[in-house]
């Protein structure tokens, strides 16, 4: 796995151009270097409170889930291992099981939540080429999908719902459910597997 | 119960949605049960991971408040700073040359950087005291504090058991008073409902000196009240015990040692 530095821009528009890998801040977390962890909070501050909003739609409850992630960081450094994966999707996996499981401890969802929405909110600074290109294919590949593949795609990743729960929540019969996954999910994989 | 004998084919229909993390239990269990020995749908796992990897970089980007950068820092700062002080407050009481004025001095040090209630017997928070509380926590305070300034405080070492080999501690007291302070490290953090339990023995009869629980690294303090005074004991024993304690040891015994 290649290091990769810089991905994401900072709060306020800051970016981070130092040299240092995220392999090589998160080892430096270890002997408690907080300058590390600044300079890992300004890389993907912005992409980790964006998804949790995503997620949990209160401003609120997304800045305490990065909160939480990052202190969790902070006190674990050792819970990513370099070997299993890159560390942007390591954290980003990490804040949406954060994110998905404050949502299932507090809330039941409305249809107004269930609205895909991909519009930026903000400017569009990715500083780092491969994630800048693989979110404008990711986006591009959603965006190609049929509406009812893409909404049972979305309530799984972003609502946290299993298949079951989505054909509950749309009253389809589940078997509809599993087919529209399953096509969505395989036309996503045919995308991405191309760009690559 | 699902069982892995519907083949191949099924099992690669769920694929897509495991990676979404959208299957029942029973199915995730047929799944993995099946990856362990079929190479073709590791491999095509591989290629819907690499998609659900990718699908949080989809959403619209904004940034979060400044104010949440400034407090991740100040918390994460000021924990680094809890940290470093109570390892080195540590480190101190354990160094074998360390003299008795500077072990003292850390002893004043912990209870002042950690607080009485908070750290030393854990079980209220400080939005939980009372005025009353609040009051007795003072007077403890001082009356600890007074002791440990005299030069007649004694200072003796405790080592763990075979149940907790790593752990060592320490008792601070004026044999003449009926306090002591209890430092342990390294005792082993407990399961739900359980509590660290001191003895306090003389001629072979053991008497609580209270209850203690340690943080996770296996650090503990505890203030002893005795109901006699401290030379009259010979020794000290920890027992795992119920929540709450016991009326005599009826656990492991972790750690002891001679006064």
């Amino acid at each position: 796995m290649v290091a990769r530095a810089g991905v994401f821009g900072a709060t306020g528009g800051i970016v981070d151009r130092t040299a240092a890998s995220d392999e090589e801040l998160v080892a430096r977390l270890a002997h408690q270097d907080h300058k590390a962890l600044e300079t890992l909070y300004d890389r993907y501050s912005r992409i980790l409170y964006s998804l949790g909003l995503r997620i949990l739609k209160e401003s609120a409850r997304a800045e305490e889930v990065v909160q939480d992630v990052f202190l969790k960081l902070w006190q674990k450094p050792h819970l990513y291992i370099p070997e299993n994966g890159a560390f942007s999707h390591w954290l980003l996996r990490v804040t949406r099981n954060q994110a998905i499981d404050e949502l299932r401890s507090k809330k039941t969802f409305s249809a107004d939540e269930m609205e895909i929405e991909f519009v930026d909110q903000g400017p569009d600074v990715l500083h780092e080429v491969w994630l800048d290109e693989q979110r404008a294919t990711i986006r591009r590949a959603l965006s190609q999908l049929p509406d009812p593949q893409r909404q049972v795609i979305e309530l799984a990743y972003f609502q946290g719902l299993t298949q079951q729960e989505i054909a509950e929540h749309l009253g389809e019969p589940l078997g509809t459910v599993k087919t529209r996954t399953r096509l969505g999910m395989e036309k996503l994989r045919t995308t991405m597997s191309v760009s690559e | 119960m699902i069982k892995n004998d519907r083949g191949h084919n099924w099992i690669e229909e769920l694929l897509p949605a495991y990676a979404l993390r959208a299957l029942e239990p029973e199915e995730v269990e047929a799944v993995e049960d099946h990856l362990i020995d079929c190479r073709a749908c590791q491999q095509s796992l591989a290629g819907f991971e690499r998609v659900t990897e990718a699908l949080p970089l989809a959403v619209g980007l904004k940034s979060p408040p400044r104010e949440l950068r400034e407090r991740v820092l100040r918390i994460t700062r000021r924990e680094r700073i809890a940290t470093e002080s109570r390892v080195g407050w540590w480190a101190s009481l354990f160094r074998p040359q360390a003299a008795m004025g500077a072990v003292l001095a850390s002893v004043l040090f912990a209870i002042v950087t950690f607080g009485w209630a908070l750290s030393v017997q854990g079980r209220l928070s400080q939005q939980e005291l009372t005025a009353g509380q609040l009051a007795a926590r003072v007077a403890e305070q001082d009356e600890v504090l007074g002791w440990l300034s005299s030069t007649e405080a004694v200072m003796k070492g405790l080592q763990g058991t075979e149940e907790a080999p790593r752990a060592r501690g320490i008792f601070v007291g004026y044999p003449e008073g009926n306090s002591s302070l209890l430092a342990v490290y390294g005792l082993p953090p407990l399961p739900e409902g359980k509590t660290y339990q001191l003895w306090l023995i003389r001629d072979d009869q053991r008497t609580s000196g209270g209850t203690f629980a340690v943080d996770p690294d296996g650090n503990g303090l505890l203030l002893v009240k005795a109901p006699d005074k401290m030379a009259s004991y010979q020794a000290v024993g920890i027992t795992t015990e119920p929540l709450g304690g016991s009326p005599g040891p009826t656990g492991y015994r972790v750690m002891g040692g001679n006064l």
